[in-house]
């Protein structure tokens, strides 16, 4: 197993290169550059400030050397200086990531706490009205964009009863920062997320739980005598697990990236937020910064799932 | 709006708003207005309000970096002018007037300014405000650091300064030293100028924040990006001061007791970044108290439905504009580009896409400024028949089927409009444009839409897929045309090269223009020579909401034609 993982953590240097290649070029082919883009009338020679300006940041050398440049500061830990805000990129992506994760991480804890109970509770009565109706609303929930349920939500918990606070990632005063009030902060967004994101899980859950209950071994226990709740619970459910921890691995992968249109609603200061301004200000070692980050968590989240897969699959062998 | 607009002439915006930040765009630091607000609580829910807390809300996100043009954003800009006073200010009608300056006067030469600091100028910690703070300032904002390794946008703010370019090419550090600055005393000094220029004190130096040497000088200049004085300056001599910086989300401030223009009235500001779909639900439940800006004028009339706020709509210090590239030989006779003037009904458009929020402009200063007259300026009402008349006499033959021919290629006219996606209304202004150029046998045809920086990227570069655009600019608090109008400027988008529009403009800061009388007079030449030659088919100048809590005052001499200034005078009823 560890060889596995250390030949699937070698694998992903090569990949990242690639991504890196591709987005830095991907950018380079964009319109325009940050420095471009800097319109103030009242510069006199904004041309000269321009030249400047591209030599402090290498734009004018040749594509190949500016990767290399970016490159090696990366391994050195330097992502570089913020165009559009003047600032170490390093600076920029602490906050981010750190409000990212604690959006990301509350909501999975709720997409997990409301989608498997449900999807155990229909695969237990599956074609029960119980099973019809819940099925029905989840899927009304999954159709709704969740930007939608943000909407409802912030008018109806923040703005009509002020119960949460409508925007932002933090508050003010003393307690600003603190654990509490970023999870006070990041409840709304991740809830929306939830409602619709559950489905996914009360699918599976509901799905495989059916499959394994109709395999050989569940009749087995059955004919053994077991209780009903005890067939489920031991040899139905443990079982039905394997595909829901894998996609819950995916699901790490895509923590990291944010979510940028309800980051943008509750303006929510997350990577989703920082990746799109950075876009459209051509802010590349921002973006370089970002894509990269996003890229290693989705690759860590696939390994983090195949390992998973292995962990509660014993017939799965990487070796 | 207490305080200047920094850049002195000109931003460019999306045309109708400014839904994306540029770098550099945005430097219009206009102090404005700055609002106020309401009340936080510890976790910034749903506040409950207290009178004596003014939430300010913006819907694009500072940069949190505090010291004086450090970040090129207008939104960072308009938080550090709570913190730090100008050199001088604006009072309502834009016209500058002491602030950390209290009096100054022009040599005889008119190339030296002696300025007199205000003597109870003070900064928080109780120093006083100096010559030395003033001369350090211009020393950071000229300096080659700041242009390189802080990549600084605004060094422009000292070039007219003797010496600057020594400064700028690092060969020297000092302005006292090269002869641009002369401390006479503490509270004196002098500013020699490299030209007789009636705009220099105006357009660059009067928007300069002093920022404390007793602090800064203690902090290597290249460390300054990441030193915690700029995360949260501790020293300021505006009418708020920094408690603190919750990241890029918030910034609490309270009043700053040494405030020589008088402690504010109300003790705590927090300006708050907030989405711009949920500002008008945060207005109506008192969360945020004054709307710096993000409201949309199609939104103004609902918004005034909402109880327990006001709304004003004073019209903006710039224009919409459709861009013509007058090299293209399509555009090259005035009387099409006058026809293309004639052939728009602004006044029904305006209503229709600004919902009545704008005002037609005819030439190139806009209604609010000082410097604008409508004397001589010819309007260019709505005027078909007049329209066809100018092209047929331009050479622009109809063809069989009702369609104009250029003379320049003997086709069918086939003229190419551009716009950005980042505007909710340049969609519909291209439509509009689209039909009314069609009524006079024009055909136009609208390139799919492109993200602001990549139309602004071609525009400037003169892309040859650019024909006609439509864009807005957003002008400085001084009228100086150059940057936008001189032939040689890189912001003359449509390339218009003409020696007597050069020579006009150079009589608006000659010497004879000291006098404001002189100058306006020179303005009024420079403006009916514009809208004689069109280089641009002027739209008009929109309006911009702001809004705010109904109990909070503001003083009826704090409401310029930019929107409220002077937070100071604020107060709660």
């Amino acid at each position: 197993m560890l060889t596995y993982i250390i030949r699937r953590l070698l694998g992903m240097i090569p990949m990242l290169i690639a991504i890196s290649i591709f987005t830095f070029l991907m950018m380079h082919l964009a319109p325009g550059n940050a420095i471009d883009a800097m319109i103030n009338p009242r510069i006199k020679d904004l041309a000269q400030v321009q030249k400047t300006l591209e030599a402090q940041n290498g734009l004018n050398l040749p594509l190949p050397v500016q990767y290399l440049h970016w490159l090696w500061n990366v391994l050195h830990g330097n992502f570089g200086f913020s165009f559009s805000q003047h600032q170490p990129v390093s600076s920029l992506l602490g906050p981010a990531i750190e409000n990212t994760l604690i959006l990301a991480i509350l909501a999975e804890i709720l997409i997990l706490i409301i989608g498997i109970p449900i999807g155990i509770m229909q695969a237990r009565r599956p074609y029960s009205r119980l099973d019809y109706s819940t099925s029905i609303v989840s899927f009304v929930f999954f159709s709704v964009p969740y930007f939608i349920f943000a909407i409802f939500l912030m008018y109806v918990f923040a703005i009509h009863w002020p119960i949460f606070p409508a925007q932002n990632a933090v508050g003010t005063g003393p307690n600003s920062g603190s654990l509490i009030d970023h999870i006070y902060h990041a409840l709304l967004p991740a809830i929306s997320i939830a409602l619709t994101s559950n489905t996914v899980y009360s699918r599976y859950t509901r799905g495989s739980m059916l499959d394994v209950s109709r395999q050989d071994y569940v009749r087995t226990a059955r004919a053994k005598g077991l209780q009903e709740g005890q067939v489920f619970r031991k040899h139905v459910f443990r079982n039905a697990m394997v595909p829901i921890v894998t996609q819950f691995g995916f699901d790490i992968g895509g923590l990291i990236g944010g979510a940028v249109i309800l980051e943008g609603l509750f303006t929510y200061q997350g990577m989703g937020l920082l990746t799109i301004n950075a876009v459209s200000q051509r802010d590349y070692p921002v973006i370089m910064a970002t894509t990269l980050l996003i890229a290693i968590g989705v690759l860590i989240g696939n390994l983090v799932a195949d390992i998973m897969y292995a962990i509660v699959d014993p017939r799965v062998q990487y070796n | 709006m207490a305080k200047v607009k920094k850049t002195a002439m000109a931003t460019l915006a999306v045309a109708a708003s400014v839904a994306v930040v540029i770098a550099g765009c945005s430097t219009n630091t206009t102090n404005s207005a700055k609002p106020a607000n309401t009340a936080n609580t510890n976790t910034g829910a749903a506040s409950t309000s207290t009178s004596q807390t003014l939430v300010i809300a913006q819907t694009t996100k500072y940069d949190d970096q505090f010291i004086p043009d450090m970040d090129a954003s207008l939104y960072t800009a308009n938080i550090v002018g709570y913190a730090y006073d100008p050199l001088l200010t604006v009072d309502k009608n834009l016209n500058f007037v002491p602030d950390i300056i209290q009096s100054y006067s022009y040599s005889k030469d008119k190339k030296t300014v002696t300025m007199h600091i205000n003597p109870k100028a003070k900064w928080s910690d109780g120093q006083p405000v100096t010559s030395d703070d003033v001369l350090f300032t211009m020393n950071y904002l000229g300096s080659k650091t700041y242009a390189t390794t802080l990549q600084g946008q605004y060094g422009y703010l000292v070039s007219p300064l003797v010496g600057s370019s020594e400064l700028a090419s690092g060969k020297a550090t000092d302005f006292s030293k090269v002869g641009g600055f002369t401390k006479v005393n503490n509270t004196t000094f002098e500013l020699h100028f490299q030209t007789v220029d009636a705009a220099a004190l105006y357009s660059d130096i009067a928007s300069i924040q002093p920022i404390p040497e007793h602090v800064f000088s203690k902090i290597p200049m290249k460390d300054w990006v990441t030193a915690s004085e700029d995360k949260m300056p501790t020293v300021t001599d505006g009418p708020y001061e920094f408690v603190q910086v919750n990241g890029q989300d918030s910034v609490e401030m309270k009043a700053n007791p040494n405030y020589f223009r008088g402690k504010p009235k109300i003790q705590n500001v927090v300006f708050k970044t907030v989405s711009e779909s949920a500002l008008p639900g945060l207005l109506a439940d008192g969360s945020v108290n004054f709307a710096m800006e993000g409201l949309q004028l199609a939104d103004v009339d609902k918004l005034k439905k909402i109880p327990n706020i006001k709304v004003v709509t004073p019209p903006e210090n710039g224009f919409d504009y459709l861009g013509l590239k007058l090299y293209k030989p399509e555009f090259k006779n005035v009387k099409v580009r006058q026809a293309f003037e004639y052939a728009l009904n602004r006044k029904e458009m305006i209503q229709g896409i600004e919902k009545g929020y704008a005002t037609p402009i005819e030439g190139p200063l806009p209604p609010v400024s000082w410097a604008y007259t409508s004397k001589g300026m010819n309007p260019y009402n709505y005027n078909v028949a007049k329209a066809n008349q100018l092209l047929d006499q331009a050479g622009w033959k109809k063809g069989a089927d009702g369609m104009r021919i250029d003379p320049s290629t003997g086709k069918e006219a086939n003229l190419t409009l551009s716009y950005s996606s980042g505007s909710t209304v340049d969609a519909q202004i291209a439509v509009a444009v689209q039909q009314a150029f069609k009524a006079i046998g024009v055909k136009v045809t609208i390139n799919p839409p492109m993200d602001f920086n990549t139309l602004a990227t071609k525009v400037e570069n003169d892309d040859k897929s650019i024909e006609m655009w439509l864009m807005a600019w957003s002008l400085g608090t001084d009228p100086d045309p150059r940057g936008l109008w001189d032939s040689t400027d890189a912001m003359n988008f449509p390339r218009w090269k003409d020696p007597k529009n050069d020579k006009l403009i150079a009589a608006t800061f000659d010497a004879a223009s000291f006098n404001k009388a002189n100058r306006k007079a020179a303005f009024a030449k420079w403006a009916q020579y514009v809208n004689q030659q069109l280089p641009y088919i002027f739209l008009w100048a929109p309006d911009t909401p702001y809004a705010w809590s109904s109990n909070l005052q503001i003083p009826a001499k704090d409401m310029s034609t930019l929107g409220p200034i002077n937070p100071q005078d604020w107060s709660y009823s």
